[in-house]
Order: C-alpha cells, then sequence, then structure tokens
C-alpha cells in the first residue's frame, strides 16, 4: 500500500518538475543508449557484412583497391572504375572451377541500383520470384522485395534507368525498363536493387543498340527539303532532341544488336562459386587470371574491414562509457542537491509520522522512476536506430 | 474522566548535551486549552517532541492520549502520533507539490494509513470548513499565508486525533493575525472536543487559552 502512495507522490513531483525530469531521463537515456545502440549496430552490421560475404566465396575484379569491389559487387555500395572483362566468367567455367556469375553494377534506375547478371546468380543467391517471372529478354527487371514495396512496383509497371552521364552527347540514353517481376525477401542487398540481364546494363553503356524507324512522328523535316508524305522516311532529321530515352519493344527488340566481342566487354566484377574448396584454392592461385584480374575472398576484405570498425567501436564503447560515468555523476549531483533543497520537506513528512524507510522509499521510487522512464527512452531511441540501421543495410 | 497528557517523574537529556528536563507532575485533561510558555531554550518544544513522541523520554512516566510512551520503540510512537495526535508546526510548513487537498491527506499517504473514501470526504468537509471551498486543488504557492495556516490545521486534523500539538503557531505574526490563529486553532478543538496543547511565549495567546503551565522551573541545567 504504501508503495502505491510512494509512487503517486512521487509522480506528482516529478510532474511537478518537468525540467528537472527531462533533463535527468534524457541524460540518463543518453548515457544509457549510446553505448548500447553502438554495441548492436556494431554486432548488427559485423553480422550482415559477414553473412553475405560468406556467401559469395570468389570474386573476381580488376586489380586495385578490394575494398570497392567487395561493397560493390556484393552490398551495390560505390563504383569500380576498372572493369574486368566479362569472358573472365566463361574462363572460369570453363577451367571448371564451378559457377560464375558476371556482375555489372554502377547503373540505377530511380536511384534503386541496377545490377546487370545472368539467371545463375538467383539460383546461386536462392532468390526466388514472388510475383511474375524472371527477366526473359533486352530491358526487362525483376524487383527486389524492399524496392517492389517502397516504390510499389509491380509486373508490368515501367522504369527509366539513371543517366550516368549528362553531358555524354553522343552517349546513350535512358532505357525504359519493364518490370517483370518481384522477388521474395531475403534480408540481403538484393532486397535494395533490380536484376537484369547483363545485356541490359551493356545497352545503358552504349554497347548494345537497336534502330528505331525516323518517321515525321519523331522527327524534323530537313531544312530546304520537300516534306515528304506521311508515313514516307525521306527529307527527314533525327536529332537528339527527338529521341529522349530507348525503348525496347517487340517490334524494335530484334533490331537490338552488339558491336564486337561480348567476352570483351567490362563487368564490375565476376563472382565465383568453387565446386569445392581445392578449386577455390586453385582459382585463387591462378596465374593466368592474375594478369589483369584479381581473385579475392570477399570474407577476409570484410574480416579486414570488421577489424577496423570494431577497433572503431570499442573506442567509441570507451568513450561513451566515459561519457555514462560522467552523466551518472551529474544525476547524483542533481539528486543530492534536489535533497538537500526537500530537506524541510522530508523533514516534515517523517515528523508527520513517517517511517525512516518511508523516506528512503519515496527518493528511491523517484529515483527508480526516471531511471525506468529513462530505459524506456533509451531502448525506443536504440529500436529506432536499429531500424533506421536496418534499412540501411537492406539498400 | 482520565487526562489526555499526564506525566510524572518524566526526564529526558539530549545525549552529549548538558541539558535536560525533568518533568514531576503534569496534566492536561480532555478538551482543556492549555499554553507550554517560557522563555526561549527553556524546554518548551523539547516537552512538546516528547508527549509528540518525536523524542524518547529517559525516564519516568508519559501517557499521552491513553498510550505509555516511555519505553516504547520509535515505530510505536510514531504510530500513536500518526493515528492519535494532530501537529501544527511553526511557520505551517505544506509539500509544495501537492495540492491543499493532498497536503491535508499526508498523513494517510506517508504514514501508511487506509485511505477510504470517508477519508477523502473529510479532508474535503475540512477544507470547506476552515473557507477553503473551492482551492482544494491549488498548490501551496497559489494560497496565501492565512489559507497555508488552515491547510496544515486540516492536515492535524484529518486523522481525528484526541490531542493537538502546535508548536509556536503564531511565532512571525501580527496582533492581529495571532488572534485570529489562536482562535481557529480554539474554535475547531472544542467543536470537535479535541484537546489543545500549545508552546507559546506570547502573553497575547496565553491569555487567550484556559490555562498556562511554565515549562523553564523542570530545566534542569543548560540551555536546549
Amino acid at each position: 500500500m504504501i508503495l502505491v502512495h510512494a509512487t503517486l507522490l512521487a509522480v506528482r513531483y516529478l510532474a511537478a518538475h518537468p525540467v528537472r525530469a527531462v533533463v535527468l531521463v534524457l541524460g540518463l537515456a543518453l548515457a544509457l543508449g549510446m553505448p548500447a545502440f553502438t554495441l548492436l549496430a556494431a554486432d548488427r552490421l559485423e553480422e550482415t557484412l559477414m553473412a553475405r560475404a560468406e556467401s559469395s566465396p570468389v570474386l573476381i575484379g580488376h586489380v586495385g583497391n578490394e575494398f570497392d569491389l567487395t561493397m560493390s559487387a556484393l552490398y551495390f555500395r560505390g563504383e569500380v572504375r576498372d572493369p574486368v572483362p566479362a569472358g573472365v566468367a566463361d574462363t572460369v567455367r570453363e577451367r571448371g572451377y564451378g559457377v560464375a556469375v558476371p556482375l555489372h553494377t554502377g547503373h540505377s534506375a530511380g536511384g534503386v541500383p541496377l545490377v546487370g547478371t545472368t539467371l545463375d546468380y538467383f539460383d546461386q543467391r536462392g532468390l526466388v520470384v514472388a510475383a511474375g517471372r524472371r527477366p526473359a529478354v533486352l530491358a526487362e527487371v525483376v524487383a527486389g522485395s524492399k524496392v517492389a514495396a517502397e516504390a510499389g512496383l509491380k509486373p508490368g509497371d515501367h522504369l527509366r534507368s539513371d543517366l550516368t552521364n549528362l553531358y555524354n552527347l553522343a552517349g546513350s540514353y535512358p532505357l525504359v525498363l519493364q518490370v517483370v517481376g518481384v522477388l521474395e525477401p531475403t534480408g540481403t542487398p538484393d532486397d535494395g536493387a533490380l536484376f537484369a540481364d547483363v545485356k541490359t546494363t551493356w545497352a545503358i553503356d552504349g554497347f548494345l543498340h537497336g534502330h528505331t524507324a525516323v518517321t515525321q512522328d519523331n522527327a524534323l523535316p530537313i531544312e530546304g527539303t520537300v516534306p515528304s508524305e506521311p508515313g514516307e522516311q525521306e527529307n527527314l532529321e533525327a536529332t537528339a532532341a527527338i529521341f529522349l530515352e530507348t525503348e525496347v519493344t517487340a517490334e524494335t527488340l530484334a533490331t537490338f544488336h552488339l558491336h564486337g566481342d561480348p567476352g570483351e566487354l567490362g563487368v564490375t566484377a565476376v563472382l565465383v562459386w568453387p565446386k569445392d574448396d581445392r578449386a577455390r584454392d586453385q582459382l585463387l592461385g591462378d596465374e593466368a587470371l592474375e594478369e589483369v584480374t584479381r581473385a579475392v575472398r570477399p570474407v577476409e576484405v570484410v574480416r579486414t574491414v570488421l577489424g577496423i570498425v570494431l577497433q572503431v567501436r570499442d573506442g567509441l564503447v570507451a568513450w561513451f562509457g566515459l561519457v555514462a560515468a560522467s552523466t551518472l555523476a551529474f544525476v547524483a549531483l542533481v539528486l543530492s542537491l534536489s535533497l538537500r533543497l526537500r530537506h524541510a520537506e522530508l523533514t516534515l513528512i517523517r515528523r508527520i509520522g513517517a517511517a525512516r524507510g518511508t523516506v528512503t522509499l519515496l527518493v528511491g521510487v523517484e529515483i527508480t522512476l526516471v531511471l525506468v522512464v529513462a530505459l524506456a527512452v533509451a531502448a525506443a531511441a536504440t529500436a529506432g536506430g536499429m531500424a533506421l540501421l536496418e534499412g540501411w543495410i537492406q539498400g | 474522566m482520565s487526562p489526555v497528557v499526564h506525566a510524572v517523574d518524566l526526564r529526558f537529556a539530549y545525549p552529549g548535551s548538558g541539558f535536560s528536563l525533568h518533568v514531576p507532575d503534569l496534566s492536561v485533561q480532555a478538551g482543556e486549552r492549555v499554553g507550554l510558555i517560557g522563555p526561549s531554550g527553556c524546554g518548551k518544544s523539547t516537552l512538546l517532541g516528547l508527549i509528540s513522541g518525536l523524542l524518547p523520554a529517559t525516564g519516568g512516566q508519559l501517557h499521552v492520549a491513553g498510550r505509555q510512551l516511555v519505553g516504547l520503540s520509535e515505530g510505536a510512537r510514531r504510530r500513536h502520533r500518526l493515528t492519535a495526535l494532530g501537529l501544527v508546526f511553526q511557520d505551517y510548513p505544506l509539500v509544495d507539490y501537492l495540492d491543499a487537498t493532498e497536503n491535508v491527506l499526508l498523513p494517510y499517504r506517508v504514514g501508511g494509513l487506509r485511505l477510504t473514501s470517508d477519508v477523502r470526504g473529510r479532508a474535503t468537509d475540512l477544507l470547506v470548513e476552515l473557507g477553503l471551498a473551492g482551492k482544494e486543488r491549488r498548490r501551496p504557492a497559489r494560497l496565501s499565508q492565512g489559507e497555508r495556516q488552515r491547510v496544515a490545521l486540516a492536515r492535524a486534523l484529518v486523522t481525528e486525533p484526541s490531542l493537538i500539538l502546535a508548536d509556536e503557531p503564531t511565532t512571525g505574526l501580527d496582533p492581529a493575525r495571532t488572534q485570529a490563529v489562536v482562535d481557529l486553532l480554539s474554535r475547531v478543538c472544542a467543536e470537535r472536543g479535541v484537546t489543545l496543547l500549545l508552546v507559546t511565549h506570547e502573553e497575547a495567546v496565553v491569555q487567550r487559552l484556559d490555562r498556562a503551565i511554565d515549562v523553564s522551573a523542570w530545566a534542569l541545567e543548560g540551555t536546549a
């Protein structure tokens, strides 16, 4: 019974001193929440990065920055400046190392990473189409679950690839992409990307193109000539101002063609699932592949990066520990000063008939209430931060 | 009728102090309004502390409201103070974050007494009776000095005590306010048949009481 009364009095006291209560709650919440969030976030990052790296045994890319290569090929973030020939995937397959999948990253549609690959990628990653089907022809894409949910995409919808170089006047136009499927959630970066055949991304690069008939509907008459009759293609001039995008239709699909050897065209990386450990070790040491490319184990790259991240985490936790200690000292000081200010009130309560324990209980309940609210605020802030982090992780 | 306060050979000494008090015989009858008088430091407040149970007597006998206090534990004296006595302190302290009603109910909140709807009703009735109708939800900061005094008096009365102990309730008040306070205390005690024992050093106060007891003769040595 006395606990109920003590709680009521504590609530009344805190409500009557809102600024003090809020400062105490926020101070404690920060002191408790920051190290908790740092630890949880670092653990979640480690878990996510390692899971993805462990499911991607070997990555072949251009000699250079292994970190950029791993981030781009596994997490679809950042760019890789130097591509590798797509034919490396064929070489890996021909030498019997295992399944090799080209990955072309760096393009986007509506700000969402667009990944050019082959159907083997879906099989190796275990990506299941929840609605629609896999991409079959040029300009068809499937959307990761998160992308589809956020943009409201469904089979039959259209997207336009983002311009990669605004000043490339002679270059390619945005490609109209058709969504033909939506993937089931996987909890990986695949949820936050669009997937197409690698030829589609080459088409955006301008390596693959089609021909569109120039008619009076989409062109201008050549100056000084006699306008042709409707439906005729004479005396017409196609200009860059007319075609604002490239669209693959049933009529134009057959006209799209590639100039050159597809094995020479560039991809960001070749992801390899070796058939066994021996094949993996041989692939990593294959000197013929090492002339312009380099095979790396993503798990080692990520582990190196995580080593730095975990050092930073430990430093932050130590720093937050100091902050927490000083905050607790501050809270103790505030409480001590508060008790001094309340000396008359607490004396009155005792003289009226409260036991010594009751006065202690009153103060204890107040501190407990502040702590509980601070813990709740810290937990909510940590959960919110983790939700944001989860969204960032998912793409 | 047995006296409300009866002390025989009552002894008290502050530990480590030269001051001690010896009350050979003291008796206050039910319904009486009695002043404890004497110069500053003569032991008036100490005697009030013994009668209220705030201080433990070191010897003799002290019957208050039907209970022998000498030899009682602190907890037992505290419970007796809560249920049988009403205390009015100098300066009428109130808890600043509680409204008038909650201040009146404070003995129940902090003393572990059962807080029933009857008690709540009694608290409200007391405030109304003391002229605080409509101000029950106000905090002390929004009450005048006189209103705060009446809230403190209501708090002393809410447990329906048989004895009110008031420690210099008129200190610092002007003559008119002093008269009003003593009259109010006398009236509410008389209406309820409650005994009033009041510490004062003001002649004007003593004149409005039934009688006065000079405590100075009971202080044995030194000063409090």
